[in-house]
Parts: structure tokens; C-alpha cells; sequence
């Protein structure tokens, strides 16, 4: 008796769509996921550090707790607005986005393009510093000399 | 258990698998097959960073244990955007009429010794080196690979953690359905 075999696509009858509408339209904004990713990761290592939770932020944001987890899921449109309310619930400063030139020809440095956000109390800068010094990338929540600076931008100036 | 074509008029190369009404594991209701659920969770850094933390991901046994939680967030959630983007990629050119070949010769066995296994259990690693983030899939013949899964690696077998675990039993459980199934192969379209 001879055993009666199927091929693949005699049972395959649906394509699958969902990722590859996903994945051309995150291929287009991949340097804005990717800042909304960092962003995310270090608001969430800031509010674990000072014990936050989602549902407290977004009371003292204003906003809904789904618009925060959003923001955390790198999900959201984040707009200075939206930036200054994390900034003042959280009683710390986001600098604002800065230009440098990227031609060599042009020395002179605009600014850094670095997103900054650290407390202002001192003691709470010392303990930020010895978080995660082996990142790679620009850290929101830790601190340097250069943001300690007192005449360094704040969220309100942006 | 559903499977899905990558694309309309396919009959060869990468299917992906949908887990319905299966014993072992179910894929979210959200999900239309295991690569978008893999593509959500893997590029949220919320998902990402809990997942890692949780003893399910074996962080703390494995080699990276003393790699700091925001290192291992960053580098898996750009690998999983290079991952998706190199898939859209493939599926670009795939339209003309090259599908997915070269993702399925990415594609390796688990382990040495199920190199000859039919239907058999594979991987798929995004970079050259250094690799958190795997594909796992079920090789059938030698002309379709479907994707079951996703797992991040930082322990050394994968036994050695849950969520890895459910990703080789997943595989298991595709490769038994396809036997139950009859299912040999994809040529004679």
C-alpha cells in the first residue's frame, strides 16, 4: 500500500500581509524609531531608578496612562510639547535638539546633537553617573560635565 | 495550525507558521502569523527591556550576565529593526522573481547532527557575529523554510531557558503536525 503524500501548497491558501506593510513603512522611518527607541529605554531606566510608575507619570503629565505606555513602547509621535511635560513631571531637563554641521570643511561646532535629560539636584546627578557606563549611544539620564554646565538649555527654552 | 505564504504566487522558499488551536502554544489573536508578533515585540522597547529581566530569558545564567540591561536592550532592538529591514529588502527583490534565496541558504541547522533531518529544525542569525536575536524555522525538502519563531539567545543551550525552550518545542510541534500531516515537500505545485 503506497502512503499518500501532500505538497505545501496544496494547504497553504492565505499570504500573509501584516509584516511587510509593517516592515516598508518602518524601513522609511528607521532613524525615527530608533531615537523613539532610546528615548523610551532611558525614560524607563530614569522612572525604575526614582521608582516612577507609568500611571503616576501620566497624572502628573496630564495625559493618559495609554498615551505614556506609547511613549514607552516607542510608539508615539513625541512633539517638544510632549517632551517639556515629561521634563516637568519628572523634575528633570530634556535639552533640546541642536545642529552640528556634518560638512568637515566647517569647524565650528552649532551644538551637539545630543538629547540630554538629567535632575538638577547634584546628589541625584552622582548617582546617574555610575549607571550603564558600557551604552554605546547617547544617554538620556546620565550625566557629564557638559550638562552640568548651570547656562545649558532647559526643557522651557527648547 | 496555519501556514502562510510570504507572497502571492509563491511555491517555493519562506513560509511562516500561524499557531492556532495547538496544544503547546497559541500565537496572540493580534498576530497574523509568528513574524509580525516577532516584529512588534522585538522592536518595543518596553517588551524588550521586561522580557530580558524576566527570568525566562536566561540573562542572568548565560554569558552576558554581567552586560548591562540597557546594552542588551539597545543592541537587540536595532538588531531587530536591521532584521526587519533586511527582510523587506529580500522581499523587494524576491518580487522578481528570486524568492527569498538568500534567506534560505542563511538558514543552518539547530545542531550538527540534525543537518539531514527532514523535515528538520533551523536558525537563522541577523549578523555574521555577535548575534542576540535567531530565527527558527522547520526546513521541508530542500525547497521551503517555515518560520516559527524568534528567541534571544544569552545562555548556552537553548533547554537552558524557558522562552527558548517553547521555541525548540514549537518546532517540534510543526514538524510532527507535518508528519501527521503528510506534508513532504512544496515542488509539485
Amino acid at each position: 500500500m503506497t502512503k499518500k503524500t501532500k505538497n505545501l501548497n496544496q494547504i497553504v491558501t492565505k499570504t500573509a500581509t501584516q509584516w511587510k506593510i509593517r516592515a516598508t513603512k518602518d524601513r522609511s522611518n528607521r532613524r525615527e524609531i530608533s531615537r523613539a527607541q532610546q528615548f523610551a529605554l532611558d525614560l524607563l531606566d530614569y522612572m525604575e531608578l526614582h521608582k516612577i510608575k507609568q500611571i503616576d507619570l501620566a497624572d502628573k503629565m496630564g495625559v493618559s496612562p495609554q498615551q505614556v505606555n506609547k511613549i514607552l513602547r516607542a510608539k508615539a509621535n513625541l512633539t517638544f510639547e510632549t517632551l517639556d511635560k515629561i521634563a516637568d513631571s519628572l523634575g528633570a531637563t530634556i535639552t533640546s535638539p541642536r545642529i552640528k554641521t556634518n560638512n568637515s570643511n566647517y569647524t565650528q561646532t552649532v551644538g551637539s546633537t545630543m538629547q540630554v535629560v538629567h535632575r538638577r539636584q547634584p546628589k541625584i546627578i552622582q548617582e546617574n553617573s555610575k549607571i550603564s557606563s558600557r551604552t554605546k549611544k547617547n544617554p538620556i539620564l546620565e550625566t557629564s560635565f557638559e550638562n552640568m554646565n548651570p547656562y545649558g538649555y532647559t526643557a522651557k527654552q527648547i | 495550525m496555519e501556514i502562510y505564504r510570504t507572497f502571492d504566487k509563491q511555491y517555493q522558499g519562506i513560509y511562516l507558521a500561524c499557531f492556532v488551536d495547538c496544544t503547546i502554544y497559541e500565537t496572540p489573536e493580534d498576530y497574523e502569523t509568528e513574524l509580525d508578533k516577532i516584529q512588534d515585540q522585538l522592536q518595543d522597547p518596553l517588551y524588550v527591556r521586561n522580557f530580558i529581566k524576566s527570568p525566562r530569558s536566561g540573562w542572568k545564567k548565560g554569558n552576558y550576565r554581567n552586560e548591562p540591561l540597557k546594552y542588551l536592550a539597545e543592541n537587540i532592538l536595532e538588531e531587530a529593526g536591521d532584521l526587519f529591514d533586511k527582510l523587506d529588502e529580500i522581499s523587494n527583490q524576491s518580487q522578481n522573481g528570486n524568492p527569498f534565496e538568500l534567506l534560505f541558504d542563511n538558514f543552518k541547522e539547530l545542531s550538527p547532527n540534525e543537518k539531514y533531518n527532514d523535515p528538520g529544525r533551523r536558525k537563522m542569525y541577523t549578523y555574521d557575529y555577535n548575534s542576540l536575536l535567531r530565527l527558527y524555522g522547520v526546513r521541508l525538502n530542500n525547497d521551503c523554510i517555515i518560520i516559527t519563531g524568534a528567541g534571544l539567545k544569552f545562555v548556552k543551550a537553548m533547554q537552558d531557558c524557558k522562552a527558548l525552550q517553547l521555541e525548540l518545542d514549537k518546532m517540534n510541534y510543526l514538524i510532527e503536525w507535518l508528519k501527521e500531516n503528510k506534508i513532504t515537500d512544496c515542488s509539485d505545485f
